[in-house]
């Protein structure tokens, strides 16, 4: 027999406001297929929660519109920061130093860069700010998780992505899941091309196994890419310098959301579709 | 305002049996929502752990099966109601295509027709059956049953402006306003020989079947030509 004990408290700020708070607390047991939980209460854990959330507190951007804290017992403090409809996922450590990313100035450098797809040539891009560990989360990470055959990748690229079983909650199944992204290079040195994209944010991305295809939807500038793998590996043509953390990756699956760290180094691919 | 929720639930997740015994209340005062477990625990009526099994058994491979069956005790204030609920998430695959059933009666049916589907054709029209909840645009009715997050009760009311009722998924969510029980109102004439979906397919399309023979066609949610007495709508 497993077990799994949690607890976890979450908050939503709007506009330095207390809009929603929640605690969750449970303990599951595990006997082959068969799990029985219910929310039992390990006050050791949700006394953790609520220093972790003393943390979060202290250091969340109160003017922010929306800031949502999570504080759980099996992992370190997050707190998820919206500006103007853009989010990043970050830590009390690095809240400071993140946020910068949602100001207006490196936004607007990368907008009007590309033409949606279809409707025109697309651009090469350049992915900054540790921004390609979302592209090779939903292209590496996740067909990974799922067992899929590989694809041949740069022999240059290396990716670092563990995996583990994990769950968000105790009523969960616990899945296969990547615990980090980290991509790495081995001399693979690039033209800066020009003109390109210069993608800064992304808001999310899926991959789906039946189809093979990647999703990415660029957050700054906005556009979509979508992708087969083998397409997504075949465009990546260079790196340069050590892999940066990227703020924010909650990734979802079966409905259980979980933060997976992410690191990449500045990446250019091909054009993409 | 108090909300508590005293819940059991076993649920099949893709060869997995999980058991759930839980209770919560949320609080709202003054705009805030608080959301915690609660100790106290109320008399729960079992849940037949072998039938969910056999459920899920008889639908045979799937890229998902999910079989849920579910008994709880609600209070809002004063208000007290019990709920029983059977829910069915069955994604059926042959690619490129992913099959959407919520009705353990259909997935066979649905799984019959996915193998014998002949491709992708693009029909001028198509026939909804009501099960197949679309937000389509055409004039819809609220159907009256049950009770809302809060206990009121759910009463038939034309879908204009503000939804009058609140869904509460869980006591952990705060309730927003939804429609519910939503069907098209009839108008205009219904051509019972166009293609009849029989479920929806990822991607804004859905499996067809069309004299004897099965495609699978986009729908056009945007162009409602007509809705029958019972909720069926043509595309």
């Amino acid at each position: 027999m497993t077990t799994f004990s949690i607890a976890a408290i979450d908050e939503l700020w709007l506009h330095g406001t207390l809009a929603e708070r929640r605690l969750m607390h449970g303990r599951a047991e595990q006997r082959g297929d068969e799990i029985t939980a219910t929310d039992a209460r390990d006050e050791a854990l949700v006394a953790r929660c609520e220093r972790a959330m003393t943390r979060l507190r202290a250091a969340m951007p109160r003017a922010a519109e929306r800031v949502r804290l999570v504080a759980r017992s099996d992992s370190e403090p997050t707190m998820t920061v919206e500006i103007d409809g853009i989010s990043i996922v970050t830590s009390p450590e690095f809240v400071e130093e993140d946020v910068q990313l949602l100001s207006p100035s490196p936004r607007a450098a990368g907008r009007g860069w590309r033409e949606a797809p279809g409707e025109g040539r697309t651009l090469p891009i350049l992915w900054h700010n540790g921004s390609a560990a979302v592209l090779l989360h939903e292209a590496f990470g996740h067909p990974l998780e799922l067992g899929m055959p590989p694809v041949e990748w740069p022999t240059w690229l290396r990716v670092d992505c563990p995996m583990a079983m994990r769950r968000a909650s105790f009523s969960d199944v616990p899945l296969r899941r990547m615990t980090r992204v980290v991509v790495s290079h081995e001399n693979a040195p690039f033209a800066l091309p020009s003109p390109r994209i210069d993608v800064h944010l992304v808001r999310g991305g899926a991959y789906d196994p039946l189809t093979d295809v990647v999703t990415v939807d660029v957050a700054v500038p906005r556009f979509t890419i979508r992708a087969t793998r083998a397409e997504i590996a075949a465009s990546i043509i260079g790196a340069l310098g050590e892999p940066i953390r990227y703020p924010g990756v909650v990734c979802s699956r079966e409905g259980q959301e979980l933060v997976v760290g992410s690191y990449a180094p500045v990446v250019v691919t091909r054009e993409l579709p | 305002m108090i909300y508590r929720k005293w819940g059991r639930v076993v649920r099949w997740e893709n060869g997995t049996i999980v058991r759930v015994e839980e209770a919560g209340e949320a609080r709202e005062e003054n705009g805030m929502f608080v959301a915690q477990p609660i100790a106290e625990r109320k008399t729960l009526p079992q849940i037949d752990v072998a039938r969910v099994v056999a459920t899920a058994r008889a639908i045979g491979p799937a890229e998902r099966v999910i079989v849920s069956f579910g008994v709880a005790l609600h209070e809002c204030d004063s208000v007290h109601w019990h709920e029983e609920t059977q829910r069915v998430h069955v994604a059926l695959t042959r690619r490129p295509w992913r099959v959407l059933v919520d009705d353990v009666d259909l997935v066979q049916r649905v799984a019959g027709a996915l193998a014998r589907c002949e491709g992708e054709k693009d029909f001028e029209h198509v026939l909804v059956p009501p099960h197949l909840k679309l937000d389509a645009d055409c004039e819809r009715e609220q159907q009256p049953g049950g009770l809302d997050g809060y206990g009121r009760p759910i009463e038939r009311r034309r879908v204009e402006g503000e939804p009058p009722n609140f869904y509460r998924p869980s006591y952990r969510t705060r309730p927003v306003r939804r429609w519910m029980n939503v069907r098209a109102l009839p108008f205009g004439t219904v051509d019972w020989s166009a293609p009849r979906a029989l479920a929806l397919v990822d991607g804004g399309k859905a499996l067809v079947e069309h004299a004897g023979r099965v495609f699978v066609t986009p729908l056009r949610v945007g162009r409602v030509i007509a809705a029958g007495e019972r909720g069926e709508m043509l595309l």
